[in-house]
Formats: C-alpha cells, sequence, structure tokens
C-alpha cells in the first residue's frame, strides 16, 4: 500500500517536472517555440553549409553559418559585407537551397578591376586585410550598374578563372552572413 | 458522433477524391518538374553502369528534347558550347557518356512559369553537378524553354545564365 502510493507520488512528481504544473499551458509554450523557430531558420535565418575553397581562410568547407535575409531591409550592402547570392529563385516564399558566399567590394556606380593581384576601385587600390596568400590577378575594369554590387572571394590564389566572381544584382542578394 | 464520423468520412473521401483527380490528371506545371526529375535521372551515370545502359540512357535523355532544340552551354569551366538539333545532341551525349565515368545531376531550386497559351513554359533552376564520385561539386543556373508537342512537353531550348556578370 505504501509502496503503492510511493510509486504515485514519483509519477506525479516526473510529470510535473515534464509538463509542469499545468500541462496545458506548457504544451502551448512549446508549439509557440517551435512555430517561432520554423518561421526564423526557414525564413529568416537561413542555416548555410560552406562547400568551397573561394572564401579560404575566412569561411572553410564544412563550416555553419547563417545567412539574416533582414539584413538590408533598412539600409544597402556595404563595402566588405559577406552576403549569400543567390542562383535561380525557387517558386514561393521558401529560401534558395544553393547560394554564392561572396565578400563585396564593390559598391554601385564604382568601377572595379584587379591589376597585379590588388582590387582596384575607381583608380584607388583598396585595403583588403582578409586576404591572406598571394595574388597575382589582373584583369579589365568593370562598371557596377546602379543596382549592382562587385562580389568576390577572400581566397585571391585561386587561379581567377576558376574563381567565380563579378556584378552581383541587388535583388540577388539573399542576406549577410551572420557568423 | 455518427454525425461527427460521417463528416470525417466525407472529409477523407473529398481528400481521397482530390488525390486521384490530381493524380491522373496532374497540372502542366508538376509534369514538368517530373519532367525535370527524370532529366536529372536520366543524366545521372553510375560508376557501374555499362555501355550499353549508358547508351540507352543517352537515347532516352535526346527523346526529351524536340527535334529543333538548342542547347547553349556557357560555362568558366568548359567555355562555350552550342549544339542544334537531336543528332547533334545525340552525339555529343552518346560521347559524353562514354567518356565520363560518373555523373551526378541535380536540379534544384525550379521555378515553372506558364506562357498565357499553356503551351510553352520557361523553367528556371540551378544545376548541380558531380563529377567522378569527386566530393566537389560545381553549380550553374539554367534556363530551360518547354514546348508541348503532341501532348507530351518537351525541351526545346536550354542555356546557361550568368549569375554574376
Amino acid at each position: 500500500m505504501q509502496s503503492d502510493i510511493a510509486a504515485t507520488e514519483r509519477s506525479d512528481r516526473f510529470k510535473r517536472f515534464l509538463f509542469g504544473r499545468r500541462p496545458k499551458v506548457t504544451l502551448l509554450r512549446a508549439a509557440i517555440l517551435l512555430a517561432a523557430c520554423f518561421v526564423v531558420f526557414r525564413f529568416i535565418l537561413l542555416p548555410v553549409r560552406i562547400n568551397g575553397d573561394s572564401m579560404l581562410p575566412t569561411y572553410h568547407t564544412g563550416q555553419i553559418n547563417c545567412v539574416n535575409r533582414l539584413a538590408y531591409v533598412r539600409h544597402r550592402p556595404q563595402r566588405y559585407d559577406i552576403v549569400s547570392v543567390r542562383l535561380a529563385r525557387p517558386n514561393g516564399i521558401s529560401a534558395p537551397k544553393v547560394l554564392y558566399m561572396k565578400r563585396i567590394i564593390g559598391l554601385p556606380g564604382e568601377t572595379v578591376a584587379f591589376h597585379e593581384g590588388k582590387a582596384i576601385i575607381n583608380g584607388n587600390p583598396i585595403d583588403e586585410p582578409y586576404v591572406k596568400w598571394p595574388c597575382d590577378w589582373s584583369n579589365e575594369s568593370v562598371t557596377c550598374g546602379p543596382d549592382e554590387y562587385y562580389v568576390v572571394g577572400d581566397n585571391r590564389s585561386m587561379t581567377m578563372p576558376s574563381h567565380v566572381q563579378g556584378r552581383a544584382k541587388l535583388e540577388r542578394i539573399v542576406g549577410k552572413l551572420l557568423l | 458522433m455518427k454525425n461527427l464520423f460521417r463528416l470525417i468520412l466525407v472529409l477523407v473521401l473529398a481528400g481521397a477524391g482530390w488525390w486521384l483527380w490530381t493524380f491522373l490528371f496532374p497540372s502542366p506545371e508538376k509534369v514538368i518538374r517530373q519532367r525535370m526529375v527524370r532529366l536529372a535521372e536520366t543524366a545521372t551515370l553510375a560508376p557501374n553502369d555499362n555501355p550499353i545502359v549508358r547508351a540507352a540512357k543517352a537515347q532516352k535523355l535526346v527523346d526529351m528534347f524536340s527535334p529543333d532544340a538548342v542547347i547553349r552551354l556557357e560555362t568558366d569551366d568548359f567555355g562555350g558550347r552550342s549544339y542544334s538539333g537531336r543528332d547533334e545532341i545525340s552525339e555529343a551525349a552518346m560521347a559524353g557518356f562514354a567518356a565520363i565515368r560518373a555523373l551526378r545531376v541535380e536540379f534544384l531550386d525550379v521555378s515553372v512559369e506558364l506562357d498565357d497559351n499553356q503551351l510553352s513554359a520557361t523553367v528556371s533552376c540551378t544545376a548541380r553537378v558531380q563529377f567522378e564520385d569527386k566530393k566537389d561539386f560545381g553549380v550553374q543556373e539554367m534556363l530551360f524553354t518547354f514546348k508541348k508537342v503532341e501532348r507530351q512537353w518537351v525541351i526545346s531550348k536550354v542555356e546557361t545564365v550568368k549569375t554574376l556578370s
């Protein structure tokens, strides 16, 4: 008899530990939390897994990060921001499954070129402390349109033809990397 | 209780009826999406696929194109290539399937836009290609044009899109 009472008390304590004193409120809170996580990680903060060498040494393959889709709601992308650029746009409001991860070095209206490994913006070299390895890139200058940003990876030791870079339209920039 | 059971039964039957309708009479968008999935599967080669299987896959791939189809590819890795008509596409497919040991093709972020006449459609997607069992993969934005020929959706044009200009 006493052992039955003890067992019932243990069971009640365990249920209280799991569901609290008011199980319905706990379940409601859990449902709200789940819905909030779904909305945040599906539409606002996109978890991404980086693949490729073009952003070395800043980011390497296998690293996990988040893209903040609300980063450019109130202001435009800035130079040196690391952004994600979409390729094809999927139907509806879901996030693209494939994104380029690149750094902005040229802003709208600016002329961008590379000369002996240095990035030249409007005729003047810019400081790029994140470029750690030697680079010998040289190319003709290109001018960014009113809504275009020049994006390039940090790994300039790659050959220029194998490094995806160029002007990205603002509407293709999905967001800014969070970490 | 009886009424609730009847209501649930009606809802289940309505749901099953709707599912059957969409299964037997799929929308053009659904059909085109299925064609894209089949295209990716046909273009995918396993390392142990023998020459007969590869030749059959190449033929199946070519049958998905219209007789006057055009393929225009411009990639950093392979430069600019263009194929016109089924014969050229067939030659290229046979040669490619014979030369490549393994290939994995996926079409992601597929977006289908039907034209007003419902006889043609534009599909934009990102192709993800993995060669020879390597871990690295390449991605390329693509644009497909489908047209309806004798109640079948076939590919009339394929072109690569330059994401970064």
